[in-house]
């Protein structure tokens, strides 16, 4: 059980644990150097010219001078592409760990608060969709509806909810029946105070920092689907789709298929160091690991 | 342990009948008219609305749900509108194949991932457990096609020595088996190393210790047994996981699976084979759970006792 | 690309290992692996070829295939009736003698010997059974909708009777036509299309839909038998692993694309065919569907299709100015076809109301995973301001929505098989709809054309139609050849024998090892 000191701003001091952590910072910096290239990837390259724009005479280049990461298969500038396709694979990756944490914070706390009936029908609900891999909800998925970038979000998000919302309901539980907690209840504050003012501020601290550990496998996911062509189409750049695209080229234009799977690597490292670090900031009894 | 499996078993029956209605209800939303992917080019609208009403289309949803269910009971999987051969017969093809993926990766994510999270504990804080820390970071986070991809560019292109498609042989398993078990070696390594350091800071590793007994007996019969507990839980997951990259890794290495069927039945709309290879996938998870907590029982004897008193 | 990144896969390699550890088992198991793969001989001679193909469709019938592939396979299986050579003349198969009595009466006289697997011996009446089962096969409607009858006219001859006379109809049922037992395939239960039952040297030993298809040597073959004991086809879908099947060993026979020719040409243990072929790539417009209903924006797109820039994307093509393939006598080139010109086709565009407030918008259907080509075009559309979206079908979902109407444009390519002159005049003719004529083009000039033409002994007659056919397309443009693709493969260097077909088939019946 985590005993949080409710005295001070539990958040100022995990911040401080975490800057203390030297993998974490370290995970901190390269995250912000991915976000901040792939945010100002419109700077530098014009999409249309860039981004999608076939230039025949120009492909299957090697990385070399003023083309950093070299070409594709068509001549588009790698480097505008991977920076373009780290945008969708973050805002998916991204979206979908917000959208599924709403959804399961709101599943988890009615459960773990109700108990009783409610709360093992929703569980039971969503055993079931733990049942099914999240690759073959995936396809289940893509049968019936367009492989957007939204819809994508959403079907990521749902196969994230089981687990979250198992998460978010082991904490509730261990925070609702704290005595502080009793107390304000005793009081006479309604329940949905009690949650928003109480509950929910003490038991989402290591749940939040347990919900970014899902943005890999969102990013993950969407790379799979990608290279199994059943994610985001053409020409949209797609880390995943890229990749696969570069495989009829892997004896001499080895960088099409090399440079998007790092690009997969190095963001999934950040944020797994960064999601390690937060987890030990928040959870004290983690950290001493 | 009768009554344990027992109470298992219908445990698992609602999951799966839940699953599959799910899926079936979400495969009912298919654009796709199943009538027209049958009778394909030429079929004239009265024939097409025949051919749905033979289907049953016109049916509600769960009526249509007890018949197809009712059809995988007898052995029934429905027909595959691209093949047009029995769903069943695709699947007993190719099921082979993706549980030789499935279990073989699973059998060397725990050869591989268990000796090596003991060793991990046992040198906590060496150099060893640090430089294996920072290659699991490497290896969780790199995606299994890409991987493959360069085990390829490395064992066939320019080695020459492994095959980069197909499951003929032994030799040809050998990469697709590497790519899958990756994700599970850190996952399982890191929950080993975890769960020993948690045993062994008990006290009666402390006592066995104290008694004098050899370091390696202390670890293998009383530490290890426990420690392991955690990680037979995870199993179940990871057949999940294994089934679910194992879609990746055919389509990657051109087997011929459920996964591949499964690939291949979306680009042609082909809701029945979908339908087949989800709850295939889903029986086989089913099973692997079941097992699990079997086993779990079985090394953990207190269980049995909690489940095996009859329940009010 | 030499990182060692699967160094890391491997986990604890024994200089990490600590001196005092639990028991591993697991160099040993890599040991073991190892052994496994440098423990591959080649030098044997082969007693299989297995044979690297991109896609085997789901059925083994190859009148209802429309697979390259599977036709090529079940070459080896069925007997033709009448054969197609290298140079697209007939040649003797399970007839000997063919010839036209008058204009709409062909007879042909069956060889003796032929046997089915089954070990019943070949009868006229299964001939005719051949020709007449390809009613049920919608793809051939209009070939078989001019063949009035098919009858047993003599102990071993057979006479087709035509409607009316058509040069082509003959040639396409003959392309077409495989020799089936007639009893097997009307046995209640029999499932003729995929546990076949031919006269030919190799019979089916397994085959599973999609993935590989194995033949074995008939050994009551009544001729000659074949030299390979078996022959695997074998579905690779990915260029690059087919070639390196080829180059492992794994593939005596590949199908591969330009991007790994030089390579296997430099390879001395590798043999390479480099087979021209009638492969025709296009861009097909629906004629009948908006936005392409329009002829002034098919011509449009016609200008802003740049032919270079598309055949250099697919590799070992060359630029087509003609749906015809250029070996056919009726081959005719337009001078007034559109060529590429970004500028003009804004304008054609503009004229037509389109512009940045109101951009043209449509689907682009293609198949089979590689949308180079596909993104290609959409990327010089894009700078015209047309946004084109492209879906990718499996290949038989394409085939069935192309023959129904319901695409708006499409990219794709096909093979000509029968060599049939005709062809370039049924790509425009109203009476092939979703057949040879995918953009539903109708002009009733084309249509008197082809009416003409097909009647005709006089080639002159058939040569003239077919150039003023080429201007009417070149004039309403319902579909832009671009390239055409050479057939390439690599093979083994002991192969030898094999037999490569300008339809892009190709056979073994008379390969060997050496």
């Amino acid at each position: 059980m985590t005993r949080t000191n409710l005295s001070r701003n539990p958040w100022r001091t995990a911040w401080r644990r975490l800057s203390r952590n030297r993998t974490a910072v370290v995970g901190l910096f390269l995250l912000a150097a991915i976000i901040l290239a792939c945010l100002s990837a419109p700077l530098w390259f014009d999409y249309q010219r860039d981004v999608v724009g076939v230039n025949v005479s120009q492909r299957l280049r090697i990385p070399a001078e003023g083309r950093p990461l070299g070409t594709d298969e068509l001549g588009r500038n790698l480097l505008a592409r991977i920076l373009w396709g780290g945008r969708i694979s973050l805002t998916i990756g991204i979206g979908a760990v917000v959208l599924a944490g709403l959804a399961a914070t709101l599943i988890g706390t009615t459960a773990a608060y109700y108990g009783g009936r409610t709360d093992s029908l929703l569980m039971r609900a969503l055993d079931v969709l733990l049942a099914i891999p999240a690759m073959l909800l995936m396809i289940t998925f893509v049968t019936i509806m367009a492989p957007t970038q939204t819809n994508l979000m959403l079907a990521i998000g749902l196969s994230f909810v089981p687990a979250m919302a198992r998460l978010v309901r082991a904490q509730v539980l261990s925070v609702k029946d704290l005595e502080y907690v009793a107390a304000v209840r005793a009081q006479g504050a309604s329940t949905a105070r009690v949650l928003v003012a109480h509950v929910l501020p003490n038991a989402m601290g290591p749940v939040i920092a347990s919900f970014v550990m899902y943005i890999p496998g969102g990013i993950m996911t969407i790379s799979g689907l990608g290279f199994i062509g059943l994610g985001i189409q053409p020409p949209t750049p797609e880390w995943g789709a890229m990749l696969a695209s570069g495989r009829a080229y892997i004896r001499d234009a080895w960088h099409i298929t090399t440079l998007p799977g790092l690009a997969i690597v190095l963001t999934i490292i950040a944020l797994t160091l960064v999601g390690d670090g937060l987890r030990d900031a928040i959870d004290s009894r983690m950290s001493d690991r | 342990m009768t009554s344990y499996t027992l109470k298992r078993l219908t445990h698992i029956i609602p999951v799966l009948i839940a699953t599959t209605l799910l899926v079936f209800a979400l495969l009912s939303l298919s654009p796709s008219d199943p009538a027209q992917l049958i009778l394909g080019l030429g079929a004239k609208p009265e024939e097409l609305a025949m051919m749905r009403e033979q289907l049953g289309l016109n049916d509600p949803l769960l009526v249509r749900y007890a018949r197809y269910m009712g059809g995988v009971l007898t052995g029934d999987f429905g027909t595959s509108y691209s093949t047009k051969r029995p769903v069943l017969e695709m699947i007993g093809v190719r099921l082979p194949n993706t549980l030789v993926l499935a279990f073989g990766s699973l059998t060397l994510i725990l050869v591989v991932a268990i000796p090596l999270g003991v060793a991990l504990a046992v040198r906590q804080n060496s150099l060893f457990d640090n430089v294996m820390r920072v290659l699991t970071l490497l290896t969780a986070a790199m995606p299994s096609f890409w991987l493959g991809l360069m085990l390829i560019l490395l064992f066939s292109v320019k080695l020459g020595w492994l095959p980069s498609s197909g499951l003929d042989n032994a030799r040809a398993a050998i990469m697709p088996l590497i790519c899958l078990a990756v994700a599970g070696w850190t996952v399982t390594s890191r929950l080993t190393r975890a769960s020993m350091l948690d045993v062994v800071r008990q006290d009666y590793i402390r006592t066995a210790r104290a008694k004098g007994l050899p370091q390696g007996v202390v670890m293998r019969k009383h530490a290890l047994r426990n420690a392991l507990l955690p990680v037979v839980t995870s199993v179940g997951l990871l057949v999940g996981q294994s089934v679910g990259g194992a879609v990746v890794i055919e389509i990657l290495f051109g087997i011929n699976g459920i996964g591949k069927m499964m690939v291949d039945a979306v680009r042609q709309q082909d809701v029945p084979t979908i339908m087949g290879g989800v709850l295939i996938a889903a029986v086989v998870i089913a099973v692997a759970n079941l097992l699990t907590d079997l086993s779990y029982a079985v090394i953990d004897p207190r269980l049995e006792s909690m489940y095996g008193e009859p329940t009010a | 690309m030499k990182r060692s990144n699967e160094n890391m896969t491997t986990a604890p390699t024994p200089h990490h290992a600590p001196r005092r550890r639990p028991t591993f088992a697991l160099p040993a198991l890599f040991a073991v692996l190892l052994a496994f793969t440098s423990a591959t001989a080649q030098n044997a001679t082969p007693t299989e070829l297995v044979v690297a193909v991109t896609a085997i469709g789901n059925t083994l019938d190859p009148a209802v295939a429309n697979f390259a592939n599977t036709t090529t396979a079940m070459g080896h299986v069925y007997d033709r009736i009448i054969g197609i050579d290298a140079n697209f003349e007939f040649a003797p198969a399970v007839a000997t003698s063919w010839e036209f009595v008058d204009a709409t009466t062909f007879k042909l006289t069956v060889g003796d010997g032929f046997v089915f697997h089954n070990g019943v011996p070949l009868t006229v009446q299964d001939v005719v059974f051949s020709i007449e089962r390809l009613r049920d096969v919608p793809r051939l409607a209009s070939v078989m909708n001019n063949i009035a009858s098919t009858e047993v006219t003599g102990e071993s001859e057979v006479t087709i009777k035509l409607v009316a006379p058509n040069s082509s109809t003959i040639r396409a049922l003959m392309a077409a036509a495989h020799v089936l037992n007639e009893a097997y395939s009307k046995t209640p239960g029999v499932d003729f299309a995929n546990k076949p039952i031919g006269t030919g040297p190799y019979v089916v030993s397994n085959f599973v839909p999609g993935d590989r298809l194995e033949l074995t040597a008939w050994a009551d073959y009544p001729f000659a038998a074949p030299a390979i004991p078996r022959i695997v086809f074998r579905t690779i879908p990915e260029d690059a692993n087919r070639y390196i099947a080829a180059e492992t060993g794994e593939a005596q026979f590949a199908a591969i694309t330009y991007h790994d020719l030089v390579r296997a040409e430099s390879n001395p243990r590798l043999n390479v065919i480099q087979q021209k072929t009638t492969n025709t790539a296009f861009i097909s417009m629906n004629t009948q569907k908006a936005p392409f209903d329009n002829t002034n924006v098919r011509l449009a797109m016609a200008y802003a299709t740049d032919k270079e820039g598309l055949a250099v994307v697919q590799g070992g093509s060359t630029v087509i100015y003609s749906m015809t393939p250029p070996m056919f006598s009726t081959y005719y080139a337009s001078p007034n076809l559109p060529t590429f010109d970004l500028e003009k086709a804004r304008q054609l565009l503009e004229a037509e109301g389109y512009g940045p407030s109101n951009p043209l918008r449509f689907d682009m259907w293609t198949y089979g995973g590689n949308t180079s080509v596909a993104e290609t075009y959409q990327a010089l559309l894009s700078a015209i301001g047309v946004e084109m979206s492209i879906k990718n079908f499996e290949f038989g979902v394409f085939l069935e929505g192309m023959a129904r109407g319901e695409y708006q444009m499409l990219s794709g390519s096909w093979n000509n098989i029968t060599g049939d002159p005709m062809s370039a005049l049924e790509n425009y003719w109203s009476g092939s709809f979703g057949s040879q004529n995918i953009s539903f083009f109708q002009n009733a000039r084309a249509d008197e054309l082809y009416e003409l033409a097909k009647g005709t002994v006089d080639e002159s007659v058939l040569i003239d139609a077919a150039r003023e056919v080429q201007e009417i397309a070149a004039a309403e443009m319902p579909i832009i050849p671009t390239f055409s693709t050479l057939a390439m493969f690599a093979f083994d260097a002991r192969l030898v024998g094999v037999e490569t077909y300008p339809s892009s088939l190709y056979s073994f019946r008379n390969a060997r090892f050496e």
